[in-house]
């Protein structure tokens, strides 16, 4: 039961499966155990996993999306019980994500290319 | 010490005799564990004892490229390692002949930089036309000697050594934090037997706490000394001792206390066990599993050269590296334990306040842009750029380039003082190195801590005293310095009394053949500062301390950007502007006086670490700390040296030059590099010498005024403490759990 919740969070948006519950807010109780709080703050997870669900929305074979329910559930368990190591999570839902970086638009005419790259990323 | 690599080295001359004396098949048996000629291994020696022919092995190398340094060409003398000549100077070991012989003996008490204590026994190797195995490593070279290491008396011998020592050693690696580099499971691999006839139980002992830093396991001693060797020899406190005799022997602190000293945690390196390992990385992870990166550490300005081993995106362990001429295998405990400082209030996302007071993550487009805006709405003059004490050259080029194309010449370097001094290299650099320190005889610390302000110059200085007896005399406030030393006084009045001759030292500093003046920057704060340097420059040139063969001025930094932003140029053009300041431009200065900054002014704070001035800060921009980037920093002594990014950013922070470079495109000053290739074509026009890494530039040569006649007075206030707490002294280690702990467990008072 207590697994279904964070199913619900992993494939929060974009995805027809939903428990209905809202998400707690309270952080995970693996991250206490893999200490991974001293890395990252509660509040920065939630993004990733749901993004990792949107990668899929396109999908509408039901056996695919059986089978990727499958692999979220075996991701899950993987993590609440402690198979992953804290820096497999880390490295997969901690750090890497690109969300923060938002997308300029049209602003960026006139820009050097040293510029466009500063505002992507640091490593270019 | 690979285990590999001393398998094959203990395999391979024995495989190739056995060969042409035995049938193959014994040869290739004998790999761990006792074989028949170990069983009986004085007859076997015997049957061995007709000349061997002239060896046929190709000619070996001294170990890990050793060179031989002969002080005095005659006094070398030969000796033979299994039947090869080596030519060594007199007064080395045994062990060391073998080494130069290219030949590993195993050992555990013995270490290159301490005492020979002889009592672990593992080092035995078989010389001829004496009775019993000697303890190579106690056993002075003497000329002709036959020594040889792989006789099955010699492996007999550590085969039984080895059964001993492992007699009382608890049987737990797969706990151990050590095991993967452990001297006694490597060893054991390739010098012990597979089996021990031991059958007793085992005795156990009672760890000690030694406090924060160190974690101990005392089962698992072996009782080789180095620790106690190492405290007593290297860090000078008398806090490790050994207790009981025999089996009852413990290592520990005689009374229940802490081991206080600032460089506690390279016991872990030197204890060739898992007795002594590291408490913040207990149980964190394997060796193994770790990926080191080579590179240096910025919390003083001694650059210290460091591994930095990480796992994924954490840094997990900082370790020393081998560097002869700047930390010796050594490293303080700041160094070594701050790194959880990299973990803690870092600076994610760039963000703005609010009018509400509150900071909004905003994105690195609006940030810039909204600092690209303000920056031109204040006059040239009321800008200023403060660098910190971590930047590194490239971002303090960047800044100073920046703020010049602005119209703003007030770029300063924190902890520079007011009125710094870039001309004269000289004067502001450790003229005589930090190795050149050892040839020193007398040495005068004029307002300077070293122990607390560089533990690494002050471990030198202490080396040198023990060795030489060197005199030191010490003017600054009552401080704990772990040799022997005079205070002479507190304050610029002991100065006086030496620039004039009144002073009983100035006999001993005239009488000095090197002597050695060592300045402490805390002094650059001073108003009297130009008075000061002109005392010390009498004294100088009374007691003969700089001439074109010694130049014994040295100034002691305190961190590690001060030396490249003065070969910068990184002074200010008012040094009051910061008062009339409208922007600020704050590049990871946390040591400001943020009082001093108007409040009306606008402050952006560029850096790593959400610290002091963050509170004052407009605009935050997130930058990458030095284990994430690539960066010169220059250290107290000229050498350069370069950071090398071991762990990816944090968030979505920014390098600091390309912050900056990014910065001046959006406010319309284009800065005209855009790669570190660039910014470092730039810098070698500015100061040729940060570019040659890896070198210390001397300073050129100026004997004559270092600087403009002062009709300065000097006050009277006595010299302070520039380091009030050595375990917090930036962004990073002030964000330090470990550094608290140990600030408020260690300098209790
Ligand atoms: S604690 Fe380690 S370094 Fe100290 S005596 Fe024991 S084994 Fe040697
Ligand atoms: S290394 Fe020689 S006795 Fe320990």
């Amino acid at each position: 039961m207590d697994d279904n919740k964070y199913v619900t969070r992993r494939r929060g948006n974009g995805c027809s499966i939903s428990s209905g519950r809202p998400a707690d807010p309270s952080p995970p109780s693996w991250t206490s155990t893999t200490s991974t709080t001293s890395s990252t703050s509660p509040t920065s997870v939630p993004p990733s996993p749901p993004r990792s669900a949107r990668t899929n929305s396109h999908v509408t074979n039901p056996k695919v999306i059986d089978m990727l329910l499958f692999k979220g559930m075996e991701e899950l368990n993987n993590i609440t019980e402690h198979a992953k190591q804290r820096h497999h999570i880390i490295g997969q839902y901690v750090v890497g994500n690109q969300g923060l970086v938002q997308d300029s638009g049209t602003k960026e005419k006139g820009m050097s290319d040293f510029l466009k790259k500063f505002y992507k990323s640091n490593y270019f | 010490m690979g285990l590999g690599l001393l398998a094959s080295r203990a395999l391979r001359p024995a495989a190739s005799r056995l060969l042409r004396n035995h049938s193959p098949r014994d040869g290739l048996v004998r790999a761990i564990g006792s074989t028949p000629e170990r069983q009986r291994p004085e007859a076997a020696s015997a049957a061995q004892a007709q000349p061997d022919p002239t060896p046929d092995l190709p000619p070996r190398k001294p170990l890990a490229g050793a060179r031989v340094h002969f002080p005095n060409p005659e006094d070398a003398i030969e000796v033979f390692v299994d039947g090869y000549p080596v030519k060594i100077p007199k007064g080395m070991t045994v062990l060391q002949a073998c080494e130069v012989a290219g030949v590993d003996i195993p050992r555990f008490c013995y270490h290159n930089r301490l005492s020979i204590a002889g009592n672990c026994r593992m080092c035995l190797v078989e010389v001829e036309k004496s009775p019993k195995p000697v303890a190579s490593c106690a056993m002075p070279a003497l000329p002709g000697m036959k020594i040889k290491t792989d006789t099955p008396v010699a492996k007999k011998a550590r085969e039984g050594v080895m059964e001993f020592l492992l007699m009382n050693h608890p049987l737990d690696c797969p706990i151990c934090d050590q095991g993967g580099e452990c001297d006694l499971q490597d060893q054991s691999m390739a010098f012990g037997s597979d089996r021990g006839r031991f059958t007793e139980v085992k005795r156990s002992v009672v760890d000690k706490n030694l406090g924060p830093l160190v974690k101990t396991v005392m089962t698992r001693c072996i009782q080789c000394t180095r620790c106690v060797r190492f405290a007593t020899e290297i860090a000078g406190v008398q806090d490790l001792g050994m207790l009981g005799r025999g089996s009852g022997e413990e290592i520990g602190t005689y009374v229940e206390r802490l081991m206080t000293s600032e460089l506690s945690g390279n016991v872990i390196d030197i204890c060739p066990v898992g007795a002594l390992t590291s408490k913040p990385f207990a149980f964190k992870a394997r060796n193994w599993e770790l990926k080191g990166t080579e590179t240096i550490d910025v919390t003083d300005a001694v650059g210290s050269n460091i591994r930095i081993d990480s796992r994924g995106p954490e840094v997990l362990r900082i370790i020393p590296r081998l560097n002869e001429d700047i930390n010796e295998e050594w490293i303080s405990d700041k160094t070594r334990f701050c790194y959880d400082g990299l973990k803690r209030q870092r600076l994610n996302d760039p963000m703005i306040r609010g009018a509400d007071g509150r900071f909004q993550v905003v994105s690195w487009h609006d940030a810039l842009a909204m600092v690209g805006e303000v920056i031109h709405k204040v006059a040239p003059e009321e800008i200023v750029g403060v660098a910190g004490k971590l930047s590194d050259a490239e971002s303090m080029m960047a800044l100073k380039d920046f703020l010049n194309r602005m119209g703003s010449s007030n770029v300063m370097c924190e902890g520079n003082g007011k009125h710094p001094n870039a001309d004269l290299r000289s004067g502001y650099i450790m003229n005589t190195g930090i190795t050149g320190l050892e040839k020193a005889d007398v040495f005068l610390l004029v307002g300077t801590q070293p122990r607390v302000e560089a533990a690494m110059v002050n471990a030198r200085i202490r080396k040198t005293v023990r060795a030489t007896h060197a005199k030191v005399g010490y003017i600054g406030p009552l401080t704990d310095l772990n040799y022997d030393h005079e205070h002479l006084g507190t304050g610029p009045q002991t100065l006086t009394e030496l620039a004039e001759g009144r002073h009983p030292f100035c006999s001993t500093l005239k009488n000095a053949k090197n002597p050695a003046i060592i300045v402490g920057a805390g002094l650059f704060e001073r108003e009297d500062l130009e008075a000061i340097l002109s005392a010390i420059e009498t004294i100088a040139k009374n007691g003969n301390v700089v001439r074109p063969d010694w130049n014994g001025y040295n100034v002691l930094l305190l961190h590690a950007a001060q030396a490249a932003a003065l070969d910068l140029g990184l002074v200010p053009q008012s040094p009051d502007s910061i008062k009339s300041a409208k922007f600020v431009y704050l590049m990871g200065a946390d040591d400001v006086n943020v009082k001093d900054i108007p409040d009306d002014a606008f402050v952006v704070y560029q850096g790593h670490h959400g610290d002091r001035s963050v509170y004052r800060a407009n605009v935050i921009l997130p930058a990458s700390a030095f284990s994430e980037k690539e960066g010169t920093y220059e250290n107290t002594e000229g050498c350069v040296q370069q950071t090398l990014p071991a762990v990816p950013t944090v968030g979505d922070a920014r390098d600091d030059w390309k912050i900056v470079r990014a910065l001046s495109e959006v406010a319309g000053v284009q800065l005209p590099y855009d790669s570190v290739g660039g910014i470092r074509s730039r810098i070698q026009t500015v100061a040729p010498n940060l570019v040659s890494v890896d070198e210390r530039e001397p300073a050129t040569f100026s004997a004559t005024t270092l600087r403009p006649n002062t009709n300065q007075k000097i006050s009277p206030n006595n010299f302070g403490t520039a380091i009030e707490n050595f375990y917090m002294t930036d962004a990073i280690t002030r964000a330090s759990k470990i550094m608290a702990q140990c600030s408020a467990m260690l300098l209790k008072k």
